[in-house]
Protein backbone atom coordinates (compact mmCIF):
# COMPACT_ATOMS: atom_id res chain seq x y z
CA UNK A 1 0.00 0.00 0.00
CA UNK A 2 1.38 3.39 -0.91
CA UNK A 3 2.26 5.78 2.22
CA UNK A 4 0.00 8.59 0.83
CA UNK A 5 -3.05 5.47 0.71
CA UNK A 6 -2.15 4.65 3.93
CA UNK A 7 -1.56 8.09 5.82
CA UNK A 8 -5.45 8.89 4.11
CA UNK A 9 -7.20 5.87 5.22
CA UNK A 10 -5.70 6.22 8.81
CA UNK A 11 -8.27 8.73 9.32
CA UNK A 12 -11.23 6.41 9.53
CA UNK A 13 -8.91 4.33 11.83
CA UNK A 14 -9.31 4.66 15.60
CA UNK A 15 -5.49 3.32 16.28
CA UNK A 16 -3.23 4.74 13.78
CA UNK A 17 -3.84 8.31 14.62
CA UNK A 18 -3.78 7.36 18.51
CA UNK A 19 -0.15 5.35 17.85
CA UNK A 20 1.33 8.17 15.97
CA UNK A 21 0.33 10.73 18.57
CA UNK A 22 1.84 8.19 21.50
CA UNK A 23 5.16 7.68 19.76
CA UNK A 24 5.64 11.54 19.00
CA UNK A 25 4.81 12.31 22.71
CA UNK A 26 6.70 9.36 24.28
CA UNK A 27 9.37 11.08 21.69
CA UNK A 28 9.45 14.64 23.42
CA UNK A 29 9.85 12.94 27.12
CA UNK A 30 12.42 10.47 26.03
CA UNK A 31 15.15 12.39 23.17
CA UNK A 32 16.09 14.83 26.01
CA UNK A 33 16.16 12.02 29.15
CA UNK A 34 18.71 10.12 26.22
CA UNK A 35 20.07 12.49 24.36
CA UNK A 36 21.01 14.69 27.45
CA UNK A 37 24.44 15.44 26.85
CA UNK A 38 23.57 16.32 22.76
CA UNK A 39 20.93 18.35 23.44
CA UNK A 40 22.61 20.66 26.48
CA UNK A 41 26.10 20.95 24.97
CA UNK A 42 26.28 24.57 24.32
CA UNK A 43 26.48 25.56 20.81
CA UNK A 44 24.83 22.34 19.38
CA UNK A 45 22.45 22.16 16.16
CA UNK A 46 19.59 24.51 16.47
CA UNK A 47 16.61 22.71 15.62
CA UNK A 48 13.99 25.15 15.42
CA UNK A 49 14.04 26.43 12.71
CA UNK A 50 12.59 30.07 13.19
CA UNK A 51 15.95 30.56 15.64
CA UNK A 52 18.35 29.06 12.75
CA UNK A 53 17.30 31.93 10.42
CA UNK A 54 16.81 35.02 13.24
CA UNK A 55 18.46 33.74 15.82
CA UNK A 56 15.98 34.85 18.39
CA UNK A 57 13.88 32.09 20.09
CA UNK A 58 10.49 31.09 19.49
CA UNK A 59 7.73 30.46 22.07
CA UNK A 60 8.83 26.84 22.52
CA UNK A 61 12.44 27.40 22.17
CA UNK A 62 14.56 25.82 25.04
CA UNK A 63 12.15 23.17 25.83
CA UNK A 64 13.95 20.59 24.90
CA UNK A 65 16.94 21.73 27.04
CA UNK A 66 14.31 22.55 29.83
CA UNK A 67 12.75 18.87 29.53
CA UNK A 68 16.54 17.37 29.13
CA UNK A 69 17.57 19.22 32.56
CA UNK A 70 13.86 18.72 34.39
CA UNK A 71 14.02 15.09 33.61
CA UNK A 72 17.21 14.64 35.54
CA UNK A 73 16.01 16.84 38.15
CA UNK A 74 17.72 20.33 37.69
CA UNK A 75 14.73 22.24 38.43
CA UNK A 76 15.72 25.35 38.24
CA UNK A 77 17.89 25.07 35.00
CA UNK A 78 14.88 23.47 33.69
CA UNK A 79 12.56 26.99 34.55
CA UNK A 80 16.06 29.04 33.46
CA UNK A 81 15.84 27.48 29.43
CA UNK A 82 11.65 27.58 29.50
CA UNK A 83 9.63 28.76 32.31
CA UNK A 84 6.75 26.43 30.90
CA UNK A 85 8.81 23.58 30.83
CA UNK A 86 7.40 21.49 34.10
CA UNK A 87 3.85 22.36 32.71
CA UNK A 88 4.54 20.72 29.32
CA UNK A 89 6.05 18.24 31.16
CA UNK A 90 2.97 17.00 33.38
CA UNK A 91 0.43 17.63 29.84
CA UNK A 92 3.22 15.22 27.80
CA UNK A 93 2.72 12.96 31.10
CA UNK A 94 -1.14 12.59 31.07
CA UNK A 95 -1.46 12.59 27.59
CA UNK A 96 0.56 9.60 27.08
CA UNK A 97 -1.11 7.84 30.14
CA UNK A 98 -4.58 8.77 28.35
CA UNK A 99 -3.36 7.40 25.14
CA UNK A 100 -2.31 4.12 26.49
CA UNK A 101 -5.91 4.43 28.39
CA UNK A 102 -7.52 5.11 24.97
CA UNK A 103 -5.90 2.33 23.33
CA UNK A 104 -6.19 -0.23 25.66
CA UNK A 105 -9.47 -0.04 26.50
CA UNK A 106 -10.54 1.59 22.87
CA UNK A 107 -12.34 4.23 24.57
CA UNK A 108 -11.97 8.06 23.67
CA UNK A 109 -11.05 9.78 26.82
CA UNK A 110 -9.36 12.87 25.59
CA UNK A 111 -11.66 15.65 24.93
CA UNK A 112 -11.79 18.99 23.64
CA UNK A 113 -10.71 21.87 26.69
CA UNK A 114 -10.98 24.62 24.30
CA UNK A 115 -14.11 24.66 23.19
CA UNK A 116 -15.26 27.87 22.91
CA UNK A 117 -13.52 30.18 20.45
CA UNK A 118 -12.82 32.73 22.84
CA UNK A 119 -10.91 30.53 25.11
CA UNK A 120 -9.03 29.41 21.81
CA UNK A 121 -7.99 33.10 21.65
CA UNK A 122 -7.17 33.47 25.17
CA UNK A 123 -4.44 31.11 25.20
CA UNK A 124 -3.26 32.69 21.85
CA UNK A 125 -3.47 36.21 23.49
CA UNK A 126 -1.17 34.37 26.46
CA UNK A 127 0.92 33.49 24.02
CA UNK A 128 1.61 36.72 22.88
CA UNK A 129 2.53 38.00 25.89
CA UNK A 130 4.81 35.23 26.98
CA UNK A 131 6.75 35.94 23.66
CA UNK A 132 6.93 39.71 23.27
CA UNK A 133 7.93 39.56 27.48
CA UNK A 134 10.67 36.44 26.20
CA UNK A 135 11.95 38.51 23.15
CA UNK A 136 12.42 41.89 25.19
CA UNK A 137 14.59 39.57 27.84
CA UNK A 138 16.01 38.52 25.08
CA UNK A 139 17.46 41.59 23.72
CA UNK A 140 18.40 43.09 27.17
CA UNK A 141 20.27 40.02 28.08
CA UNK A 142 22.45 41.07 25.21
CA UNK A 143 20.41 39.58 22.43
CA UNK A 144 21.65 42.48 20.06
CA UNK A 145 24.91 40.81 19.56
CA UNK A 146 23.58 37.34 18.89
CA UNK A 147 21.22 38.59 16.93
CA UNK A 148 23.26 40.74 14.53
CA UNK A 149 25.82 37.88 14.61
CA UNK A 150 24.04 34.58 14.07
CA UNK A 151 20.89 35.51 11.83
CA UNK A 152 20.97 33.82 8.53
CA UNK A 153 21.52 37.08 6.82
CA UNK A 154 25.05 37.90 8.81
CA UNK A 155 25.96 34.37 8.88
CA UNK A 156 25.31 34.42 4.95
CA UNK A 157 27.82 37.88 4.77
CA UNK A 158 30.47 36.54 6.37
CA UNK A 159 30.35 33.23 4.49
CA UNK A 160 30.71 35.37 1.36
CA UNK A 161 33.25 37.47 3.20
CA UNK A 162 35.45 34.58 4.12
CA UNK A 163 35.03 33.39 0.35
CA UNK A 164 36.13 36.32 -1.24
CA UNK A 165 39.08 37.42 1.01
CA UNK B 1 -29.25 27.55 -3.42
CA UNK B 2 -26.33 25.66 -4.77
CA UNK B 3 -23.94 23.33 -2.93
CA UNK B 4 -21.07 25.52 -3.88
CA UNK B 5 -22.44 28.76 -1.91
CA UNK B 6 -23.25 27.06 0.55
CA UNK B 7 -19.83 25.43 1.22
CA UNK B 8 -18.58 29.28 0.32
CA UNK B 9 -21.21 30.97 3.29
CA UNK B 10 -19.50 27.81 5.86
CA UNK B 11 -16.06 27.68 5.03
CA UNK B 12 -14.08 30.64 7.49
CA UNK B 13 -12.40 32.72 4.64
CA UNK B 14 -8.75 32.84 5.42
CA UNK B 15 -6.84 33.40 2.42
CA UNK B 16 -3.10 34.75 2.01
CA UNK B 17 0.01 34.86 -0.10
CA UNK B 18 1.76 32.03 1.10
CA UNK B 19 4.93 34.25 1.07
CA UNK B 20 3.49 36.22 3.68
CA UNK B 21 2.68 33.65 5.53
CA UNK B 22 6.87 32.33 5.39
CA UNK B 23 7.67 36.24 5.97
CA UNK B 24 5.31 37.14 9.04
CA UNK B 25 6.00 33.73 10.67
CA UNK B 26 9.67 34.88 10.83
CA UNK B 27 8.93 38.59 11.43
CA UNK B 28 6.47 37.38 14.61
CA UNK B 29 9.14 35.02 15.85
CA UNK B 30 6.50 32.44 14.80
CA UNK B 31 3.32 33.70 16.64
CA UNK B 32 1.91 33.87 13.21
CA UNK B 33 2.32 30.07 12.55
CA UNK B 34 0.43 29.69 15.69
CA UNK B 35 -2.59 31.80 14.86
CA UNK B 36 -2.36 30.41 11.39
CA UNK B 37 -2.83 26.55 12.62
CA UNK B 38 -5.78 28.18 14.92
CA UNK B 39 -7.29 29.55 11.52
CA UNK B 40 -6.29 26.48 9.10
CA UNK B 41 -7.49 23.70 11.55
CA UNK B 42 -11.09 25.87 11.98
CA UNK B 43 -10.86 26.05 7.94
CA UNK B 44 -10.01 22.43 7.50
CA UNK B 45 -12.71 21.33 10.05
CA UNK B 46 -15.22 23.12 8.45
CA UNK B 47 -14.05 21.44 4.58
CA UNK B 48 -14.34 18.25 5.75
CA UNK B 49 -16.99 19.03 8.40
CA UNK B 50 -15.96 17.17 11.63
CA UNK B 51 -13.49 18.10 14.18
CA UNK B 52 -10.34 16.48 12.92
CA UNK B 53 -8.01 18.88 13.76
CA UNK B 54 -8.77 19.97 17.68
CA UNK B 55 -7.72 23.86 19.30
CA UNK B 56 -5.35 22.66 21.58
CA UNK B 57 -3.40 20.93 18.76
CA UNK B 58 -3.23 23.66 16.23
CA UNK B 59 -1.90 25.86 18.80
CA UNK B 60 0.80 23.58 20.04
CA UNK B 61 1.42 22.21 16.65
CA UNK B 62 2.06 26.03 15.82
CA UNK B 63 5.34 26.40 18.42
CA UNK B 64 5.86 22.90 19.31
CA UNK B 65 8.24 20.07 17.69
CA UNK B 66 6.89 17.40 17.11
CA UNK B 67 3.29 18.79 17.27
CA UNK B 68 3.42 20.16 13.90
CA UNK B 69 3.95 17.02 12.60
CA UNK B 70 0.91 15.33 13.81
CA UNK B 71 -0.99 18.07 12.38
CA UNK B 72 0.59 17.73 8.87
CA UNK B 73 -0.51 14.23 9.49
CA UNK B 74 -4.12 15.40 10.64
CA UNK B 75 -4.00 17.58 7.35
CA UNK B 76 -2.59 14.62 5.38
CA UNK B 77 -5.24 12.92 5.91
CA UNK B 78 -7.88 14.70 4.58
CA UNK B 79 -6.24 16.43 1.49
CA UNK B 80 -8.23 13.60 -0.07
CA UNK B 81 -11.61 15.89 0.57
CA UNK B 82 -9.82 19.05 0.41
CA UNK B 83 -8.15 17.98 -3.18
CA UNK B 84 -11.88 17.38 -3.96
CA UNK B 85 -13.01 20.52 -3.27
CA UNK B 86 -10.28 22.72 -4.46
CA UNK B 87 -10.61 20.50 -7.46
CA UNK B 88 -7.31 19.05 -7.46
CA UNK B 89 -7.43 15.10 -7.21
CA UNK B 90 -4.11 14.89 -6.77
CA UNK B 91 -3.58 16.65 -4.00
CA UNK B 92 -3.31 13.74 -1.59
CA UNK B 93 -0.62 12.15 -2.96
CA UNK B 94 1.36 15.54 -1.05
CA UNK B 95 0.72 14.12 2.05
CA UNK B 96 4.12 12.35 2.49
CA UNK B 97 5.72 15.52 1.54
CA UNK B 98 3.54 17.91 3.59
CA UNK B 99 4.53 15.69 7.07
CA UNK B 100 8.42 15.59 5.87
CA UNK B 101 8.55 19.40 5.20
CA UNK B 102 6.64 20.00 8.81
CA UNK B 103 10.09 17.79 10.20
CA UNK B 104 12.79 20.43 8.65
CA UNK B 105 10.55 23.55 7.42
CA UNK B 106 7.10 23.85 8.59
CA UNK B 107 7.06 27.22 6.97
CA UNK B 108 7.02 25.46 3.80
CA UNK B 109 4.37 22.78 4.25
CA UNK B 110 2.43 25.91 5.96
CA UNK B 111 2.54 27.69 2.44
CA UNK B 112 1.61 24.49 0.62
CA UNK B 113 -1.27 24.19 1.91
CA UNK B 114 -2.38 27.85 2.37
CA UNK B 115 -1.37 28.00 -1.38
CA UNK B 116 -4.14 25.38 -2.05
CA UNK B 117 -6.49 26.19 0.49
CA UNK B 118 -6.62 29.73 -1.66
CA UNK B 119 -8.18 27.94 -4.23
CA UNK B 120 -11.58 27.51 -1.69
CA UNK B 121 -12.06 30.96 -2.90
CA UNK B 122 -11.42 31.53 -5.99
Amino acid sequence: MKLTNFIAESRHSFYWPRLLALALLVGVLLLPLLAFDWVTKPGSQVLCPLRAVTAIPCPSCGLTRALAHLERGHWAEAVRFHPFAPLVFLLVLALVIMLIFELVTGRTVIGNPLKKRSDVYLVFAGLVVFQVVRTVIFFLDGGWAVFRHENLFARLLALVKMVFN
Amino acid sequence: MSEVTQDARRIPYFKNDPFIVLLLGFVTCGLYLIYWNIKMAEVVNAVVEKEVITPPVAIFSGCCFPVNLYFYYLVGQNLEVIGRKVGNPTLQDQSVLLIVLGFFAPMVSAMIVQGEINKLYS
